[in-house]
């Protein structure tokens, strides 16, 4: 057997993504772990939906601003919070672990793939949670709120789980340790998970909030998801919104990433 | 003292020139200048906290110099680093495999990352997990390997894409005897098929029966560079040991015949013995234990 060395030159698999195996390493947990995470996306839109929906929702019958029910307004706020939690947390989770527990990033960075391609990989891989996660909401709550899905929310939900999993890289990328991975849960994606209109109506938040809250990025992805839900037409504007988050998390992330030095 | 052979022939694979890195007030690396020749076992020896890992690193591009070049296979680390990454093996001082995946999936993994061709790639992994002796094993999580399969599991995920050069930081450290033998087999063996290797340690006999030339660094310079034997004889390669109220004393002569003589003319019990290379390393690097590690 020849271990190396100039003798013989390996072949290589030219047209495979660079980014290919970040998604295959991704889609080995799924295969392990499917029922696991099956159980843990339904949960929390379960209680969402149960509590907010079908319990308090019910009771206090908030005044709608557009008309409609309270669990038509709930449903696409729930799938958003389901891509949010899950496209970012993921990554989070699997960048902190590999960059600062495990070290497993630095075989990432060590393969002779470009940074674009790093950032694409992990990206994409917390865009594939997010999916999958807003489609075990939306098979769950198909059978309890009469929807009509279309493509253009099917769309809008793809474009979202994107711009939440670049969001995760680049969080991923600036933890330091475990305390900031706890300053990061309780200062951006708590606070954004119940003001930025997915369980409540931006309307009805304090008038002080109310433009405050427009500068998370869940919030346009919130309204974006409910619009097409609802079939009225395409919001160009919130989808721009949307897409202007994704470059500004790809830009800041992608920087990040090509100026680590450890 | 620190420019140690930096002409490049046409042989030469790894090229540091006048290398520093600092951290803040700290400097990690100052002014390091050597090469290393294609085929060659070159050592990295030096204390804990010397530069070693900041050296390796710079090489391998995960850490960038702030100062000097460095030419990995004829490209410069700093422009060309997709390159340098196709042409190298890296061997990490901590374990960092996927511990979730299983070792075959760890190898699978780096050959997709490699893309290493399809029709190549089982057998490959195979041939590799033969090689280090974890073919019956190849399918557990790797979580659940001792600290001797996980090692032996990152040269085979070094190799499976056929580097030219090969790094390894601290190969065997912590490792039992008996799999610290093993690994220097394996890196004999796969330096005997054309790996040019790399290797920092702390380990003196390590350094002694593997490396081809040794260099010794310490407070982020390189102090002496050579074969183990001219570095020995440069100190002197009879050495004359005794203990008095300081300590063990020690003394360097060209022949035995002037250390016998020396320790004849003493008046406690002396040993003769052939110099080591712990004793260039310690005459070299200082006596005094290094707070790394005695904390």
């Amino acid at each position: 057997m020849n271990l190396g060395g100039n003798s013989q030159t390996i072949r290589q698999f030219l047209w495979l993504p660079p980014w290919y195996p970040i998604i295959w390493e991704e889609l080995v947990y799924w295969r392990s772990k499917f029922w696991l995470y099956l159980a843990t996306y339904m949960l929390s839109p379960l209680i969402f939906l149960l509590s907010f929906g079908f319990g308090v929702g019910q009771r206090v019958r908030l005044i709608m601003p557009s008309g409609v029910s309270y669990l038509e307004f709930l449903v696409p706020g729930v799938v958003a919070l389901a891509l949010f939690n899950n496209g970012v947390t993921s990554v989070i989770v699997r960048m902190f672990y590999h960059r600062l527990h495990f070290y497993s990033f630095e075989a990432y960075r060590l393969a002779p793939v470009s940074t674009l391609s790093l950032w694409l990989g992990y990206a994409l891989s917390g865009m594939l949670r997010g999916l999958l996660a807003g489609l075990v909401v939306l098979g769950m709550v198909i059978f309890l709120v009469p929807i009509r899905l279309n493509w253009l929310f099917i769309g809008s939900m793809a474009l979202t789980s994107f711009c939440f999993g670049s969001f995760g890289v680049l969080i991923g990328l600036l933890l330091r340790s475990f305390d900031d991975h706890a300053l990061a849960t309780e200062f951006f994606l708590v606070p954004m998970t119940f003001l930025s209109g997915t369980l409540i109506p931006v309307e009805r938040l304090p008038g002080l909030l109310q433009p405050i809250v427009w500068l998370f990025p869940l919030t346009p992805v919130a309204q974006l998801l409910r619009t097409t839900l609802a079939g009225t037409g395409f919001p160009g504007e919130l989808a721009a919104m949307v897409g202007g988050w994704t470059l500004l998390f790809f830009l800041l992330g992608w920087f990040r990433l090509s100026r680590l030095d450890t | 003292m620190h420019g140690y052979g930096v002409s490049a022939g046409p042989s030469t694979v790894i090229r540091i020139e006048n290398v520093a890195k600092r951290y803040g007030n700290i400097t990690a690396v100052n002014g390091v200048s050597f090469s290393v020749e294609e085929g060659e076992i070159f050592g990295l020896l030096g204390p804990n906290g010397a530069g070693k890992t900041t050296l390796i690193r710079m090489l391998t591009t995960l850490t960038r110099p702030t100062a000097g070049e460095l030419f990995v296979a004829g490209y410069s680390v700093r422009k060309h680093q997709v390159e340098v990454k196709k042409r190298i093996g890296v061997v990490p001082q901590q374990n960092n495999l996927e511990r979730e995946l299983t070792g075959r999936q760890n190898l699978l993994l780096h050959a997709l990352l490699h893309k290493v061709d399809r029709a190549e790639r089982n057998q490959r992994i195979n041939e590799l997990l033969e090689y280090v002796g974890l073919q019956d094993r190849a399918d557990d999580r790797v979580q659940n390997y001792s600290g001797g399969m996980a090692r032996r599991l990152l040269i085979a995920r070094a190799l499976v894409h056929r580097p030219s050069i090969l790094f390894l930081d601290e190969p065997t450290i912590g490792l039992d005897p008996q799999t610290r033998r093993k690994i220097w087999d394996l890196i004999q063996i796969m330096n005997r098929d054309g790996v040019t290797v790399l290797l920092t340690t702390h380990y003196i006999e390590e350094a002694e029966s593997l490396c081809h030339r040794v260099g010794i660094i310490d407070y982020g310079r390189l102090i002496a560079l050579g074969t183990p034997s001219e570095l020995k004889e440069r100190l002197g390669n009879y050495c004359v040991e005794f203990l008095n109220e300081r300590g063990t004393e020690r003394h360097f002569f060209a022949t035995r015949s002037e250390a016998q003589e020396y320790a004849q003319r003493k008046d406690c019990d002396t040993v003769v013995r052939r110099t080591n290379l712990e004793d260039v390393f310690v005459e070299l690097t200082g006596r005094e234990v290094r707070e790394s590690d005695a904390s």
